[in-house]
């Protein structure tokens, strides 16, 4: 991204949490963590790579938890549209 | 029936077919098809067993809510199953896998040369054959050229296979006759919004006059558009009046972003369809008006088919006798409706900062996404202009061959049952297209993996509620355009 490393692309309200390398703003640590490995993953020190490591461990984590729900969303639309479907069509 | 009906309301008639499709018009196997089709998108395994034939052999309505819940489910599903794609090298490859086509240099070059002459040939025939002609719609040429060929043929070629148009406009090519002085300058903030007005115009004219079946108002229209480009290109610049001003370019533009031909600086290049959405300018003009663009060409294709309802009429009914010439209810309707439409994007893009969570500006997501809702338009225009396209494409060729004196009643096809189908199934494929196209916009744009889907709630609320607004219109009755 072009814009990464100026502020007119963002609007921040509060504090922000910045990327030491492109001064891009973040809500939370944790994002900009993340976002030194994925953009400045060549040059980060060892204690951002270890950092980093936990950060992906973390979003890993929450990805799979995330997932489950999804396959429980996806299982309630299903039976939702058996229900209605065999209900409407039988009637 | 004249082709203006044929023409201005090829969504009516796709709208017959869907609402045929949702049980309105009697016996209908066509329906259950589709829904079977659409819940075998949901369901997978338990629908094919209530498709059997059981159920087949019924004659059941299926509710309309059934039919506009199915459509939103069917989106929001896709979202569902997009989120299982958070691998970021291959959702790079999507859109960063580009082979060059061999020779795109000569095929360039020779397609403008061919392109030119036959977009210039064009122009003349309609000009020409558009006042000399005969004047009923069905036999005059230039109207069926406009209409069918151009319209809905050319159209449907930009986002299918490639943007032909810089190499065809034969208005550029006149504008180009004249010197590129560019002695205006324009004001940042006018940014594209005049080609917005242009189109919301040009759609509000194609309803309210006999544009559409008048080969006369036709050709008038054609002409003034001429002028006002061969103008508009000496006056402002040839770049900024096709850039800013030009709704026409503008809409093959877009349109072209999602077809798998792009150009590149000097050829041709292979890209997956939509990937090259991911990569429009956004920030040319000014983002505002580059996202107003966008949601003007989908606003038009849904106010066509919205004025033909019983809704409309409706609504329009009580303003009507108070006083206001319909023209002026038209219109009203029109800037309601884009204002609603443009609205709704916006605060969708506002929430995106909370649902991601990010702090990045609000123009700066809208602008990122709004170019993920062009398919949804080509779907639409796809469904409603396919069937007007292979229906009328006869007469077309037949008046070609005689513009000045054409048969009496020229041919036109007979269509086969299962173009029924491609109605609903093209505005269900523009929507998935949509839904892909802007999570891998949100890869891009947003850090590791949970931010970029969860950026894009608002949006899958949006879309959805795309889908039903677009399905309810096809599941509407048609009515002829009221109080015109």
């Amino acid at each position: 991204m072009t814009d990464t490393t100026t502020d007119a692309a963002f609007d921040i309200d509060g504090d922000a949490e910045r990327c030491p390398y492109c001064g891009r703003p973040f809500a939370t640590d944790h994002l900009r963590t993340l976002h030194v490995g994925e953009a400045h993953g060549e040059t980060m020190t060892e204690e951002e790579a270890e950092r980093y490591a936990d950060a992906e461990d973390q979003e890993s984590d929450d990805l799979f938890v995330f997932h489950l729900k999804v396959l429980g969303a996806l299982s309630f639309i299903m039976f939702l549209f058996v229900y209605s479907y065999s209900f409407v069509w039988s009637g | 029936m004249s082709v203006h009906r044929q023409g201005a309301t090829a969504v009516a008639r796709l709208r017959e077919y869907a609402g045929r499709l949702a049980g309105r018009y009697g016996p209908s196997t066509g329906r259950r098809g589709l829904l079977t089709l659409a819940a075998l998108v949901v369901l997978t395994a338990p629908a094919r067993a209530h498709g059997g034939p059981g159920i087949s052999s019924g004659n059941v309505d299926t509710p309309t809510w059934l039919f506009l819940m199915t459509g939103g489910g069917v989106i929001a599903v896709s979202f569902l199953l997009t989120s299982f794609v958070t691998d970021r090298e291959l959702i790079s490859d999507y859109h960063e896998r580009r082979v060059p086509v061999p020779n795109g240099e000569a095929v360039r070059r020779w397609g403008g040369r061919i392109g030119g002459a036959l977009g210039l040939l064009g122009l003349v025939a309609v000009l020409v054959v558009g006042v000399a002609g005969p004047p009923q719609a069905g036999r005059n040429f230039a109207v069926l050229f406009v209409w069918v060929v151009w319209w809905a043929g050319f159209t449907a070629s930009t986002y299918l296979v490639g943007n032909g148009w810089p190499a065809l406009d034969p208005f550029g090519r006149l504008a180009a006759l004249l010197p590129d002085r560019s002695g205006v300058d324009v004001p940042d903030w006018v940014g594209r919004w005049p080609a917005v007005a242009g189109l919301l115009l040009l759609v509000w004219l194609e309803v309210v006059t006999e544009v559409a079946s008048d080969p006369r108002q036709l050709t008038a229209v054609v002409a003034v558009y001429a002028v006002a480009t061969v103008a508009g290109g000496a006056l402002l610049g040839h770049e900024t009046w096709r850039r800013q001003f030009d709704p026409v370019a503008g809409v093959f533009d877009l349109y072209g972003r999602v077809a798998p031909i792009q150009r590149t600086d000097d050829g041709l290049e292979l890209v997956i369809p939509g990937a090259a959405l991911t990569e429009v300018e956004a920030g040319r003009t000014t983002r505002e008006s580059e996202v107003g663009f966008v949601i003007a060409l989908l606003w038009v294709t849904t106010f066509d088919g919205f004025v033909a309802t019983p809704t409309w009429q409706a609504i329009a009914a009580p303003i009507v006798r108070l006083g206001l010439p319909g023209e002026l209810a038209y219109f009203a309707a029109m800037l309601v409706g884009y204002a609603l439409f443009f609205g709704v994007f916006w605060g969708a893009s506002k929430r995106v900062r909370t649902s991601g969570p990010t702090y990045r500006a609000a123009p700066h997501v809208a602008a990122a996404f709004a170019p993920a809702l062009v398919p949804i338009a080509a779907g639409y225009h796809f469904g409603h202009y396919l069937p007007y396209l292979l229906q009328q494409l006869p007469a077309a060729a037949v008046t070609a061959a005689a513009p000045l004196s054409p048969p009496i009643t020229p041919p036109v096809l007979g269509l086969p049952g299962w173009i029924t189908w491609v109605g609903p199934i093209s505005v269900l494929a523009g929507h998935l297209l949509a839904v892909w196209v802007s999570h891998s916009r949100a890869f891009d744009l947003f850090t590791g993996k949970l931010q970029p889907i969860r950026s894009q709630y608002p949006y899958v609320f949006v879309m959805v509620l795309y889908t039903i607004t677009g399905l309810w219109l096809l599941a509407q009755p048609t009515i002829d355009a009221p109080f015109i």
